[in-house]
């Protein structure tokens, strides 16, 4: 266990690394793109890329420090836990929004390369 | 001089009393809607004044933005979209003079007990030395004596309830009473009786399936909030809240016709009476006790004082329950969430039921 610890540290810390170069990716193309659905793209990497990577990384840097005893173990659990539930839920609320916008017609589709759900309503294959 | 100086803020206090009555009967017998709006924002402003000398300086800075501000910004603009005469040929000169004379009795009545309450502590307004207060509140807090402790390892709770209980009491009851007037407005409407079909009512798949998973899980998070309210942060209302989230998926995700299957708004009324009866029973349990065996006892006490020695117990076979605080978290908890249920259930009959109602009520 000892000689894992140093590893579990260095995981951690990249880890939480890459979940601040996501933020910062996520907060620029909040900021520049050009409307709501590239922008919950966005928001997407910020959930997923921001914060359910970060949260593992703690997870196991708390699993790696030995004084903290048994309650490293309850530490890690939870983040572990919050982890999974941020990636199963995120997505589904990034699902719902666009699927709401989009019906809705609420968000202004403009700069628009190719639409495959309107073709899709069109032949009947989907329901409003 | 100095006799003088610290006469001043009775001055400033019976001064301030006597304008805000003088300008609450303006305001009643005044034509002109948007001078009597006015009027009762001076009113306002006195009452801040007053609230400043108590020393509430919570309460004023919640009172100077929304009685002085918000309110009459609120209500001129009701009056700018409606009428701005009162159609009713004003206030008959008997009722205003039966207003005025309730306004200045109840002033005076006000006037007596603070100066009672002079005789008593030989002294109106607060200590100026808060600090001393937290101070003693914090040392006794975590002192496990029964005598002076709450005997609940949670500061905030321990001191919100064993301290300030009559003051959580009322917060707690004005949220009762918005819930009330909502049921109130809404007293003809009724949520539409109509089949949940699965293929056709709510969102898609995806989210009705994560919704099904995730449900449990915040109503065990919530009963685990109320129930720890006097071991860690938290508490009733917390968790309360948190399981109305629960509501508000059911009502988002799925459809109010499927929400109405688990909660029907007379029986989350009559669930929330149960928890208001609890939080009553809470307050009182031990003044009833004392009352029947004999003993001074207060309202609102839990663990036994020095000059009222019964309390209820502080731990059942080792497990710390912190007196009346468990009961009071479990009855607040469920007041609360079935008080959310209600509101949200409330909000989503459609509109054009409400609007029938409206309609049928004009004709």
């Amino acid at each position: 266990m000892n000689l894992l610890n140093p590893v579990l540290t260095i995981i951690g810390y990249v880890l939480v690394g890459i979940g601040a170069f996501c933020q910062v990716v996520a907060g620029i193309g909040m900021n520049r793109f050009p409307n709501f659905f590239v922008r919950l793209h966005a928001a997407t990497i910020c959930a997923i890329g921001g914060s359910f990577v970060p949260i593992i990384g703690c997870s196991l840097i708390a699993l790696s420090i030995e004084e903290f005893g048994v309650i490293r173990f309850f530490l890690a659990g939870a983040g572990f836990v919050t982890a999974v539930f941020l990636l199963i839920l995120a997505p589904v609320g990034s699902h719902l929004l666009a699927k709401a916008a989009y019906f809705s017609k609420a968000a202004v589709l403009y700069p628009k390369a190719v639409d495959l759900l309107e073709e899709d309503v069109e032949r009947g294959e989907i329901r409003e | 001089m100095s006799d003088l100086y610290s006469l001043t803020p009775y001055v400033v206090l019976a001064v301030s009393a006597l304008a805000s009555t003088i300008a609450v009967y303006l305001a009643i017998i005044e034509r002109d809607l948007i001078k009597a709006v006015l009027y009762s924002a001076i009113q306002s402003t006195f009452y801040a004044l007053i609230f400043y000398l108590l020393m509430v300086p919570d309460i004023v800075l919640v009172y100077i933005p929304v009685a002085v501000g918000l309110l009459p910004a609120i209500l001129i603009i009701a009056v700018k979209k409606t009428e701005k005469y009162e159609d009713v040929g004003g206030v008959p000169r008997t009722t205003s003079i039966i207003v005025l004379l309730s306004v200045t009795v109840f002033t005076l009545i006000a006037g007596y007990l603070l100066v009672v309450s002079h005789a008593i502590t030989f002294d109106v307004f607060p200590s100026l030395d808060a600090r001393l207060l937290a101070k003693w509140f914090l040392a006794t807090t975590l002192w496990w004596n029964r005598l002076f402790s709450s005997m609940s390892p949670e500061a905030v709770t321990a001191i919100v309830w064993d301290y300030r209980g009559l003051d959580t009491y009322f917060e707690t009851s004005v949220m009762y009473l918005a819930i009330i007037g909502a049921l109130a407005i809404a007293r003809y409407l009724d949520i539409p009786r109509k089949e949940y079909r699965e293929d056709v009512m709510g969102m898609s798949i995806i989210g009705k399936m994560s919704t099904r998973v995730i449900m449990p899980m915040i109503i065990i998070v919530a009963i685990s909030i109320a129930l720890h309210g006097h071991l860690t942060p938290g508490g009733g209302f917390q968790g309360g809240v948190t399981g109305a989230v629960t509501v508000s998926l059911l009502i988002f995700i799925f459809s109010v016709y499927f929400a109405t299957r688990f909660f029907k708004i007379s029986i989350a009324i009559l669930l929330r009476i149960i928890g208001l009866a609890g939080i009553v029973l809470s307050a009182t349990i031990v003044a009833i006790i004392g009352f029947l065996i004999g003993q001074p006892a207060y309202i609102f006490q839990n663990q036994p004082k020095i000059i009222a020695q019964i309390g209820l117990p502080y731990e059942i076979g080792g497990n710390l329950i912190s007196g009346t605080l468990l009961l009071f978290n479990t009855s607040e908890f469920l007041a609360v969430l079935m008080g959310f249920a209600i509101l949200f259930l409330l909000l989503s009959i459609p509109e054009e039921n409400v609007l029938e109602v409206i309609k049928g009520e004009v004709e």
